[in-house]
């Protein structure tokens, strides 16, 4: 062991945070280095020392300031604009809530709209009867299902039954050059 | 809201055995006085912190008193992880910091100079400690002095360690440092302190080992070896 590396582990040593190796090195380079020797009686006393130093004390006038500075804190606490600012501050786990909901309402609006959105609705649209009935048609409507689909027969009858369906005869006649279009309500 | 008492006598008499962690909590629910008993256990230990490190009585005081407000102001934001006393030596050394590159700014730290607020740095009394000898006294004056003029960096490390008693985890988390740092910066202290007091310390060797000889006389034992004298490798007193 060199003289420096020993001084490197003085306080080590001192402390108690060698391991047993470089303990038996130390002491054995000690016993021959007397400036090593030195260093570490020196170490050590100061050390010692420096535990048994008097603790500083502050003076009694400071108990009672810090008193009345609680006290004004306490009465600054109270105060209502700050309430109001405590009240709608939102606390730290309220601000991840909001995070994390926002970041999952604009994930699932992507999802949906990827999956049920304009464009989504286009591939589909071939194999909608009404749709295929007016070739250009933008939109599959209510509007456009009533304009271009005839419906014949009576009108839709409220029949009280023990399931409460609603039963029609109407049918629904397709216009011409359209597919069958059957729908029973 | 709980308020204030002048007396301690309305504080719980098992006040000292309630954790720091237990009476901060508790303030937080509104109870002042809780905080007062932290105030109380902790002010002298963190005066005595920041004195030695800013080396200014009423500095140390005003952060002292700062590190308190802001501790009572953030107590809802302490975290349990870390134990209390961690935090606020971390607040009062942050503070403490603050104040030395403050001054560092305005070149007003000078060792043993009144500087413009008319206050001086606290140096033992040798007069104040009638129980103690001159010697001590003095012997306690030049390591105070001594730790003064140590490097910043080494300086918070030493105190901390070596008179507050601290571990190295703790020291680590105060200083925002890794502990190898720390480690190195306690060493280089010590050996910059050992440097500095040579003769003292070599002097206060000779005056023990005199003591050593003088009890053993006393209680009719042989003296102890020179063999003995010279194992300041191994005297039992490592860990302490």
């Amino acid at each position: 062991m060199t003289c420096d590396t020993c001084k490197e582990l003085i306080s080590d040593y001192l402390d108690g945070r060698l391991h047993s190796t470089q303990r038996r090195e130390l002491e054995a380079h000690v016993r021959t280095c007397p400036r090593c020797a030195t260093a570490l009686r020196g170490v050590r006393m100061i050390r010692n020392r420096l535990a048994g130093l008097d603790r500083k004390h502050l003076p009694d006038t400071f108990t009672f300031r810090m008193r009345r500075l609680l006290l004004d804190e306490v009465s600054r606490e109270g105060s209502w604009p700050r309430r109001l600012r405590e009240t709608l501050r939102p606390s730290p786990e309220t601000t991840r809530a909001a995070l994390v909901g926002t970041v999952a309402a604009v994930t699932s609006f992507i999802v949906l709209w990827t999956l049920w959105g304009p464009s989504s609705v286009e591939t589909d649209r071939h194999d909608d009867p009404v749709a295929a009935v007016g070739a250009g048609a933008q939109a599959q409507s209510v509007r456009y299902v009533l304009e271009h689909v005839q419906l014949q027969g009576d009108p839709i009858e409220w029949t009280a039954s023990e399931d409460s369906t609603v039963r029609s005869t109407r049918e629904v006649t397709p216009p011409v050059g359209a597919r069958s279009v059957s729908a029973s309500f | 809201m709980a308020g204030l008492y002048l007396a301690d006598a309305v504080l719980p008499r098992h006040s000292t055995m309630v954790s720091d962690e237990e009476l901060l909590a508790r303030s937080i629910e509104g109870d002042t006085n809780a905080f007062e008993v932290i105030v109380n256990r902790y002010k002298d230990r963190l005066y005595s912190f920041v004195l030695r490190f800013v080396g200014d009585s009423q500095t140390a005081e005003d952060i002292v008193q700062d590190t308190f407000l802001r501790a009572y102001r953030n107590r809802g934001s302490f975290q349990a992880i870390a134990k209390f006393s961690t935090w606020i030596y971390t607040i009062a050394g942050n503070l403490a910091k603050s104040e030395l590159r403050r001054r560092k700014r305005w070149r007003l730290l000078s060792l043993g100079v009144r500087d413009d607020s008319g206050s001086t740095l606290e140096l033992p009394d040798l007069g104040s400690r009638p129980d103690t000898t001159t010697e001590t006294a003095l012997a306690e004056r030049q390591i105070e002095e001594a730790i003064a003029a140590l490097p910043e960096r080494y300086r918070e490390a030493v105190i901390l360690r070596d008179i507050e008693g601290l571990d190295y985890d703790e020291i680590s988390q105060i200083i925002g440092c890794p502990l190898g740092t720390v480690k190195s910066r306690i060493n280089r202290g010590r050996l910059r302190l050992q440097r500095e007091l040579g003769s003292l310390a070599s002097a206060l060797w000779q005056r023990d080992r005199r003591q050593r000889h003088d009890e053993h006389e006393e209680e009719g034992e042989e003296g102890p070896s020179e063999e003995e004298d010279h194992a300041d490798i191994d005297d039992g007193e490592l860990g302490k």
